[in-house]
């Protein structure tokens, strides 16, 4: 019988990782010390067999991945990528598999322009359109199914590895009979560069997606964010005007001054006098700003970007 | 059709076994929602259980002494379709509730899985869909093969009925009265042609009704089908409420659709809203009418116009069928047909106003319904899956 393949665990960039899915939930961030120590005890109760997760680095077969992905979950109510990149690489000497390959880039997906995209597809067909949660929760559990992880498709956005892309896309299919032209890739933001531990940021300015807060959390790196001066009248009338294209009754404009101001206040802690000023927003910001003007209007304002000026580095 | 209806403890008994009423729409999204279960498990394919489950159901009849005409007679009554002998192997559907009113949303596949169980379980022989609506064919076929065995009877415990209260008379109900009559509105709904006709009587075996088209299906066959699908999910990983929101769904898409269709009708306009003189007294009108599906006894327990919604549901069809096949459980979260309807049902009233009558288009339903702004809270606080004695449904703003 041939040796089982095994794999190399680098164990605190496993616990990064497990805290960013937490964070990315909204969940407190566990300790490295101890996840270590109540994942040790959890294996070794499932595994009847002792493993010390407190070192930098643990080799582990299949199986015993499969395992840890499980104690993982039930502990700290994640799920790791592990027994995905899993079932992928199966030979010994693979490289650590929580460090993305040299030069594979990760996609941000919106995933309003995914639910957009799905149903003027579906129109275009003559298909009845989706509404988002059940393409949410559908796409949810079978994603869950097919690639052992959890993603938030209720969120804002998604990023995603272009394994995750294809297989989202086969999703699509099987799921709503939509078959995107050129895949999911044209709605993605441009790639994030692979971020490993001796990169220097470098000119221009990079987005600040999932990887930059972590490292900016754990103080790693400093990476520059690009910055949005929203005008706050062509709000204004960006959402009036879209009102009342979708036949909605009309809102005063102080009316929708008010709700912009308190959702903004609640949610992003931004205090705005949209009589006076612009906002000062990141890329985040302008993305979580477009969901509350969806949610609090009805209407999709597609660029908001146009309406922002870009601030100076 | 030879077996009368028994009505018993909200339910409704037909050679035994439990009947609800539902829509299209609702058996559409359910059927997906178990097929969100392919390659979850090695060995599980949520299309034998699809199968399966119609199949031992159907076997349960006939050895109560159900012969092939009564079956076939109940297959259209219940509002299934026609079956049509058409070779010595060879069955066809030339009209079929489930190949041409259900709908998938996700790729083209043959969809007659229950009529397939159906037939297995009316032959006793190995069946098979060959040829199907959803595939463009003109009809659906199935192909009988070799003889099977008798499958096990899953329904193996008793189950825990209640005495139902007076419609306001329990503990914690916050109701005073209503003028609306229940018992008038009850009596006026059975004697509406919920039924299929064969086409001896001039019909297709299909029940079109309130915009939506309905089967009196088997209680016992929704359960299994979204109970052994909700706990395969669970233990292949997939967190609870995750399933559980992928069935509470198709209880929202049945409310719209058949609530909705209900309360817009001219039945429904001649007969209950001359008795309402407030919203609250649309839900006691709505509730009556449910009260008529089979799908247990629904009580009111309070109303807050635009903010709380409470319903206890005594012999709830989920709840019982629940305890029918599994033990008691801890979990409280399982009748999501009735979550979902619930949800659904404040959202008539208070996210839209069906009171206002707007048209409910498909544009509606995704635009507005379905707008998450306004979206309803829901929480099922007592389950008699887990030993209560109702199943307890909270819906808030």
């Amino acid at each position: 019988m041939s040796e089982k393949p095994t794999m190399q665990i680098d164990l605190p960039e496993f616990y990064l990782q497990i805290n960013a899915l937490r964070q990315a939930q909204g969940l407190a961030p566990v300790e490295p010390a101890m996840m270590a120590l109540r994942a040790s005890i959890r294996f070794a109760v499932v595994r009847h067999r002792h493993l010390d997760l407190k070192m930098d680095k643990v080799q582990l077969d299949l199986d015993d991945i499969d395992v840890l992905c499980e104690v993982v979950n039930g502990l700290f109510n994640v799920h790791p990528k592990l027994g995905a990149l899993a079932s992928h690489e199966g030979e010994a000497d693979t490289p650590p598999v929580l460090r993305h390959p040299e030069g594979e880039a990760l996609h941000e997906l919106p995933l309003l322009s995914l639910y957009e995209a799905i149903n003027e597809h579906r129109r275009a067909k003559q298909q009845m359109p989706v509404e988002e949660a059940v393409v949410a929760v559908r796409m949810g559990v079978k994603f869950l199914i097919l690639r052992h992880r959890a993603l938030d498709f209720k969120g804002h956005r998604l990023v995603l590895d272009q394994a995750d892309l294809t297989v989202l896309e086969q999703i699509l299919a099987d799921q709503f009979a939509v078959t995107l032209p050129g895949g999911l890739m044209p709605l993605c933001d441009p790639k994030l560069p692979a971020q490993s531990a001796t990169a220097t940021p470098t000119a221009p300015i990079v987005k600040q997606g999932w990887i930059a807060q972590l490292l900016h959390r754990f103080g790693s790196h400093r990476v520059r964010q690009r910055r949005y001066q929203l005008d706050t009248t062509s709000l204004l009338l960006a959402i009036t005007q879209q009102r009342a294209l979708k036949g909605h009754k009309p809102l005063s404009p102080s009316e929708i001054k008010r709700r912009c101001g308190e959702r903004l206040s609640l949610e992003l802690n931004l205090e705005s006098d949209f009589d006076s000023s612009d906002l000062t927003l990141s890329q985040e910001q302008l993305d979580a700003v477009a969901a509350i003007i969806r949610e609090e209007f009805d209407v999709i304002l597609k660029n908001l970007d146009s309406l922002a000026g870009k601030t100076p580095p | 059709m030879s077996q009368l209806p028994e009505y018993l403890h909200g339910q409704t008994f037909i050679g035994g076994l439990n009947h609800v009423f539902h829509c299209n729409h609702y058996n559409a999204h359910l059927q997906m929602a178990v097929l969100l279960g392919e390659g979850m498990e090695e060995g599980f394919d949520p299309r034998h259980l699809l199968h399966d489950s119609a199949a031992l159901l159907v076997h349960l009849l006939r050895q109560r002494g159900y012969s092939r005409a009564d079956l076939e007679s109940e297959f259209t009554h219940c509002g299934f379709g026609v079956l049509r002998q058409a070779g010595p192997t060879r069955v066809e559907t030339p009209s079929s509730h489930y190949g041409q009113a259900t709908y998938l949303l996700g790729r083209a596949e043959k969809g007659c899985f229950f009529n397939a169980g159906f037939l297995e379980g009316m032959t006793g022989r190995a069946t098979v869909e060959t040829q199907c609506r959803h595939e463009g064919a003109t009809l659906d076929s199935f192909e009988l093969g070799h003889e099977t065995t008798a499958p096990a009877n899953p329904l193996i415990n008793t189950p825990p009925f209640t005495p139902v209260p007076a419609r306001f008379d329990f503990a914690d109900c916050e109701i005073s009265g209503t003028p609306v009559d229940e018992g008038r509105i009850i009596s006026t709904v059975a004697t509406l042609p919920l039924y299929g006709r064969s086409p001896e009587e001039g019909g297709d075996g299909l029940i079109p009704a309130f915009g939506v088209v309905l089967t009196n299906h088997y209680a016992d066959y929704y359960n299994l089908i979204s109970y052994e699908s909700y706990w395969r999910m669970v233990q292949a990983g997939i967190p609870a409420d995750l399933a559980g929101e992928a069935f509470e769904q198709c209880g929202h898409v049945c409310a719209f659709n058949t609530f909705g269709g209900i309360m817009e009708s001219p039945e429904f306009h001649g007969l209950v809203v001359p008795m309402c003189q407030s919203v609250e007294d649309w839900v006691h009108g709505m509730v009556a009418v449910i009260n008529a599906l089979g799908w247990g006894t629904w009580r009111v327990e309070r109303i807050v116009p635009g903010q709380e919604l409470v319903i206890r549901i005594y012999n709830s069809y989920e709840g019982i069928g629940y305890r029918r096949l599994y033990p008691q459980t801890g979990e409280c979260q399982l009748s999501f047909l009735a979550m979902g309807a619930v949800r659904g049902l404040a959202h008539l009233f208070w996210k839209v106003d069906i009171r206002d009558r707007p048209t409910l288009t498909e544009d509606f339903y995704f635009n507005v319904f379905n707008d998450q702004k306004g979206r309803w809270n829901i929480k099922q606080t007592h389950a008699i899956a887990a030993g209560d004695e109702y199943d307890r449904i909270v819906t808030w703003r």
